[in-house]
């Protein structure tokens, strides 16, 4: 656990600014604090929560709100898919609950300790670890920045660390030719489409950037 | 629909998301390969989308050149070359407030 905890700090060094920035927007929207720290309780995926809070303010129609948000969210299938062997070894009653501390952060981290390390029971305690120091500043982040609300000072610039954070996920993330297409497509799609309301450019963006990555992958090898 | 609905519909979706292969146990041994494909272009495709968003737009519009787009590339940079996240944001984070307003 101390060394899950360890790993991750580098991480969570942004997370408790994340909740902040998520905190401050959705006051600035109109979303009471109960809410809002709800919002990071349940959902816990700040990308998301931000589009979210921001939709609700534009007043866009609670569909596209909601399906922006779980359509950023989609990427937890894909982190599903790949610790979904490691999870399985780990007793029902944790793994269940667990299940919702899937973040960026943690999983990344959890991912790369679980290739040396094997054993379930240290496996188990490294994500318990690595997903508590990111919850606790991101759950904290979000409860300053609710009681801070717009009074935070422009001069802070805690703006740039929405697209820094993504920043350092994304480029990671990118692990050959194809999947760079789908990120240079995405984000392209994502800004050119700026004229389209309510945020949709984001959903456009996602869906022509797994399109263009998954056209640009070399074809599968028929498995033998 | 308040927003308490909203975020109770996000916070469900996005748990079932979270739960779609764990729900299986390890007995789903391998994801059929195009399957695999599409969901590993997910995070890229999304990552990608808010990050060029947030960084080169403001409202629907372009930003103006800025400290941003100079500490948002010097990241990336640091990103690629080092793939370490804290020095990553350490940097960008520093040129902004170096040169920033």
């Amino acid at each position: 656990m101390a060394t899950g905890a360890r790993r991750i700090f580098p991480l969570t060094i942004i997370a408790g600014p994340f909740g902040l920035i998520y905190g401050v927007t959705a006051a600035e929207n109109g979303i009471s604090g109960f809410d809002a720290i709800l919002g990071t309780l349940l959902i816990m995926g700040g990308a998301a929560q931000i589009a979210l809070v921001e939709l609700i303010g534009e007043e866009a129609s609670w569909a596209v709100a909601v399906s922006t948000a779980l359509i950023i969210n989609l990427r937890f299938a894909l982190y599903s898919a790949t610790i979904a062997s490691s999870f399985a070894e780990f007793p029902k009653r944790w793994r269940f609950p667990l299940t919702h501390l899937l973040t960026d952060q943690t999983t990344m981290t959890s991912l790369m300790e679980f290739e040396t390390q094997r054993d379930p029971f240290y496996r188990l305690w490294f994500f318990i670890g690595s997903a508590w120091l990111f919850v606790s500043p991101f759950l904290i982040g979000t409860t300053i920045g609710v009681l801070v609300g717009g009074e935070i000072s422009e001069g802070w610039q805690l703006g740039f660390a929405v697209p820094a954070t993504f920043i350092a996920l994304l480029v990671p993330s990118i692990k050959n030719r194809s999947m760079l297409v789908a990120a240079v497509v995405g984000g392209a799609v994502a800004v050119t489409g700026s004229f389209l309301p309510n945020g949709l450019n984001i959903i456009a963006g996602a869906f022509s950037g797994i399109a263009a990555g998954v056209l640009a992958a070399p074809a599968p090898v028929p498995e033998k | 629909m308040s927003p308490l609905t909203q975020i109770l519909l996000v916070g469900l979706g996005t748990y079932l998301i979270r739960l779609s292969f764990i729900a299986f146990g390890g007995r789903l041994q391998s994801i059929p390969p195009r399957v695999e494909l599409v969901l590993s272009m997910i995070p890229p495709a999304v990552l990608a989308s808010i990050a060029a968003s947030s960084l080169l737009l403001e409202g629907d519009q372009l930003r103006g050149l800025d400290e941003w787009h100079i500490a948002g590339l010097a990241a990336a940079l640091v990103a690629w070359r080092t793939k370490n996240v804290a020095l990553c944001l350490t940097v960008g984070m520093s040129i902004v407030w170096a040169i920033g307003p």
